[in-house]
């Protein structure tokens, strides 16, 4: 067990935003944590093996716009709202949360929750890292049903659907999002702890405060790479950005130009909200569902997508996805064909 | 139309004196002694006599002044933020420098009230609880308003204003986030609570200008202040808002560059005798940081320039047995100083690179009392230029800036056409130029850009109008 302290939570935050792969808005929902901390004391990280087979496990996250989120920080007690109403629909107390997304805002928010609702959160996740839609999680791979989902915002408006497939909870949670303003609070493929033993991502949370202990003091690359277990895939600048517009989403590409001994390289990175895809001429050096991140080659921090701009330069690194996620099934939900890229994983199987 | 361009260091005190085209008619540096007042007084008298008899219609002046207020001459703001439910999970000041925060924060409350991204209210403004606020004892020195999405509906701000002078009267100065910024919320709220704790410094320092500037026989002359975007404006205004003046002398020092090198993109240098600073000049003048960005430990988002600045300049020690980096540059030849001059070009190369330029290889604009120590060629970049008056170059960038205003509003396209909102909103950057002293003749539309808000569809844009004039 671990207490999530102010220096835990800021190592947290920098390693969220670099499992992220470009998802932003951290320095806001950090100070959610740190306050939330500050006024009911600090959250406790548990081990899923510290939960009896039959405790209700609760997935939760942020649902919305980050153009919203920069401006709305939200309530703070969303999780308990969430809490309650599962329990009210359980008949079961919820002991613990845990962060459907690891990757960016989504791995921080479950931290502020858990400090109003006075209960742990455990080491683990669904993803492993950030993906755009809901279902795609471990739990809905290994048969989990995402119903009841219950969706709050920050005026305690608690909605709960009974979608039928991840498809559907995706398409029917967004309308309702857009709908309270464009951010919500969302708790989904509950579940009991001896499921999600095999359902979960373990030890995500540690991961993330691993890699955020080696961002600080300004510690070299390797440092940071060793603990996020990533490498580099060009040291670069960014040439051009290219938005492809008229799409809900970032979605877009963007070209980076190699320096130094990467000098005559040209990699171009594939968008849709999160960086899904590096190519150099036409190869695929690395595809969803590897992280891809851009760092800061000063600070070593995750640059945010929405940070991105020509002239940069970059590291651009890249962590191999969790093998969970390389069977068919796992491509099928998560790979490059689920986000419309005619590429293969390199590592993947087969994937029709 | 002859303009006196003052940059207070806190070294020297620099003046260009500049033609209406542009020629540098007199420049002056002297050692800064006392306070920025003194510093004024000093170089006036050192420009007048040996120019008796110039005709000096403007006085620009670039100063640290709101910046090094921040450590002492704050006073305690009365925070309001207005949207409750949407915006508790991180109350007004949390996460400031605990000292900051004490001399600046009288109380703070969030009120229900504000409105969505798209414009639609959130909720009712609750006028009770504001009330009840602002009559609390201690009247505040000032009050600060924030309202979630004020960039999609600026009229819960005005309205919030209209009750603070109808409880506090008029003798109370109120900064309103919409006027200050157009950034994320917290970014924008802690720029408008510093604003609002600036502001009676500020004042009082442009009062005691005016008599100094009297003294010298300049009673007439109009006055003007260095923002950070790198255009001026009016004292008056300044008085209003003094955090757009925190790291003006930056954007001075690279419009002055820009005027002295006609050389876009480029790099500039400005190496003094305490400390360095490298900014960049891209096609549109400096470049500005990203919106937001950290001063004094919180985010900030107050249009500061991009720059580098390190803390070293001609006279600091860089070597163990004492020797100078003057010293270091000035016999670069000297193999006893190799180390400590290949690791200053290194150093000033890392810099560079931090700026994230976008050529590969840019020229270097050298400028700066110390410039003559520039390294001709730092690693990556061109030969080093350094132009004739680059000793003073933040006064001529002061003395030849444009006054500046802009406006920017979140838009939502389902309620009006593009195009009536962009002249909308540029019809108002247009005002604000004219309101921050330029001729109304003279104002001319500097850029409209427009960014779609992403995960939201194509509805909803944010656009943002800047707009330029001569100074009056």
């Amino acid at each position: 067990m671990t207490l999530m302290t102010d220096r835990e939570l800021r190592r947290l935050s920098d390693g969220c935003s670099l499992l992220g792969g470009g998802g932003g808005g951290m320095s806001a929902i950090l100070l959610a944590a740190r306050q939330a901390a500050d006024d009911h004391g600090p959250v406790e990280l548990i081990d899923l093996d510290d939960l009896v087979d039959d405790a209700l496990v609760m997935p939760c996250g942020l649902l919305g716009a980050p153009a919203v989120a920069a401006e709305k920080l939200g309530d703070g007690r969303e999780g308990v709202w969430l809490r309650d109403r599962v329990e009210e629909i359980t008949g079961r107390p919820v002991a613990a949360f845990m962060a459907s997304e690891v990757g960016g805002a989504n791995g921080v928010a479950p931290f502020v929750w858990a400090a109003h609702a006075g209960v742990p959160v455990i080491d683990a996740d669904g993803m492993g890292r950030a993906f755009p839609r809901i279902g795609q999680v471990m739990m809905n791979l290994a048969g989990v049903s995402p119903s009841p989902c219950v969706m709050t915002d920050e005026r305690a408006n608690i909605s709960v659907f009974h979608p039928t497939d991840d498809a559907w909870l995706d398409r029917v949670c967004r309308l309702a999002a857009m709908a309270s303003g464009g951010l919500t609070a969302t708790a989904e493929y509950l579940m009991d702890a001896h499921t999600a033993r095999s359902a979960v991502l373990r030890g995500s949370i540690s991961r993330a405060l691993r890699i955020g202990a080696a961002m600080e003091d300004a510690q070299p690359l390797a440092a940071v790479l060793s603990a996020a277990e990533a490498v580099v895939i060009i040291d670069g600048r960014i040439s051009r950005l290219t938005a492809t517009d008229n799409r809900p989403g970032g979605h877009g590409s963007i070209t980076i130009v190699g320096v130094g001994a990467d000098d005559g390289r040209l990699v171009r990175l594939e968008m849709q909200d999160e960086i899904l895809a590096v190519l150099e001429d036409g190869v695929p050096l690395s595809v969803v569902p590897d992280i891809i991140t851009v760092l800061d080659p000063h600070d070593l921090r995750a640059i945010a997508a929405e940070d991105l701009r020509a002239g940069q330069r970059v590291h651009v690194v890249s962590l191999a996805a969790d093998h969970a996620w390389l069977t068919p099934e796992g491509l099928e939900l998560v790979g490059p064909q689920a986000f419309d890229y005619p590429v293969r994983h390199p590592r993947g199987e087969v994937t029709s | 139309m002859t303009r006196l361009g003052i940059d207070i260091g806190r070294i020297d005190v620099d003046a260009a004196l500049v033609a209406d085209d542009g020629e540098v008619v007199a420049t002056a540096k002297i050692p800064r002694f006392g306070d920025e007042l003194d510093a004024i007084d000093a170089v006036l008298t050192a420009v007048l006599v040996r120019l008796p008899d110039a005709r000096i219609d403007g006085v620009h002046i670039a100063t640290d002044r709101a910046y090094d207020a921040m450590a002492e001459a704050t006073e305690p703001v009365a925070v309001v933020r207005v949207g409750s439910a949407s915006s508790r999970a991180v109350r007004p000041l949390f996460g400031w420098p605990p000292q900051l925060r004490a001399r600046v924060e009288a109380r703070s409350i969030i009120i229900d009230g504000g409105t969505e991204i798209d414009g639609r209210p959130a909720a009712d403004l609750d006028e009770d609880a504001l009330r009840e606020f602002l009559v609390m004892q201690p009247r505040p020195a000032a009050v600060a308003v924030t309202a979630v999405f004020a960039g999609a509906d600026e009229s819960v701000e005005d309205r919030v204003r209209s009750v603070v002078v109808e409880v506090l009267g008029h003798g109370v100065p109120i900064s309103l986030s919409n006027e200050i910024g157009a950034g994320s919320l917290l970014a924008r709220e802690n720029a408008t609570i510093l604003n609002a704790s600036l502001g009676a410094d500020m004042r009082r320092f442009i009062s005691a200008v005016r008599d100094v500037q009297a003294a010298h026989g300049l009673g007439s002359s109009a006055l003007y202040l260095a923002r950070n975007d790198g255009t001026v404006m009016t004292a008056e205004l300044a008085g209003h808002f003094p955090v757009l003046t925190i790291n003006a002398r930056v954007s001075a020092m690279l419009t002055g560059a820009r005027v002295l090198v006609d050389a876009r993109p480029a790099l500039v240098i400005d190496m003094g005798t305490e400390s360095t600073t490298l900014g960049l000049l891209v096609p549109e003048g400096a470049r500005s940081a990203p919106m937001e960005t950290t001063a004094a430990g919180i985010d900030l988002d107050a249009r500061l320039p991009d720059a580098v600045t390190m803390q070293f300049g001609a006279r600091t020690a860089v070597e163990p047995d004492g020797h100078r980096l003057g010293d270091v540059l000035e016999n670069a030849a000297d193999p006893r100083h190799a180390e400590a001059h290949s690791r200053v070009r290194r150093e000033l190369a890392a810099a560079a690179a931090r700026l994230r330029n976008e050529h590969g290889l840019l020229p270097v604009i050298g400028v700066g009392s110390a410039a003559h120590l520039i390294p001709s060629h730092i690693p990556g970049s061109m030969v080093t230029v350094r132009p004739p008056h680059g000793e003073v170059a933040g006064a001529v960038g002061v003395a030849c800036a444009d006054a500046g205003g802009e406006h920017e509003r979140v838009v939502n396209l389902r309620e009006e056409t593009r195009a009536d909102a962009v002249a909308q909103i540029e019809a108002t950057a247009r005002r604000h130029t004219v309101r921050a002293g330029a001729s109304p003749s003279s104002v001319r539309t500097d850029s409209v850009e427009s960014a779609p808000l992403t995960y939201l569809g194509v509805d909803i844009e944010r656009i943002r109008v800047r707009a330029l004039g001569r100074p009056d």
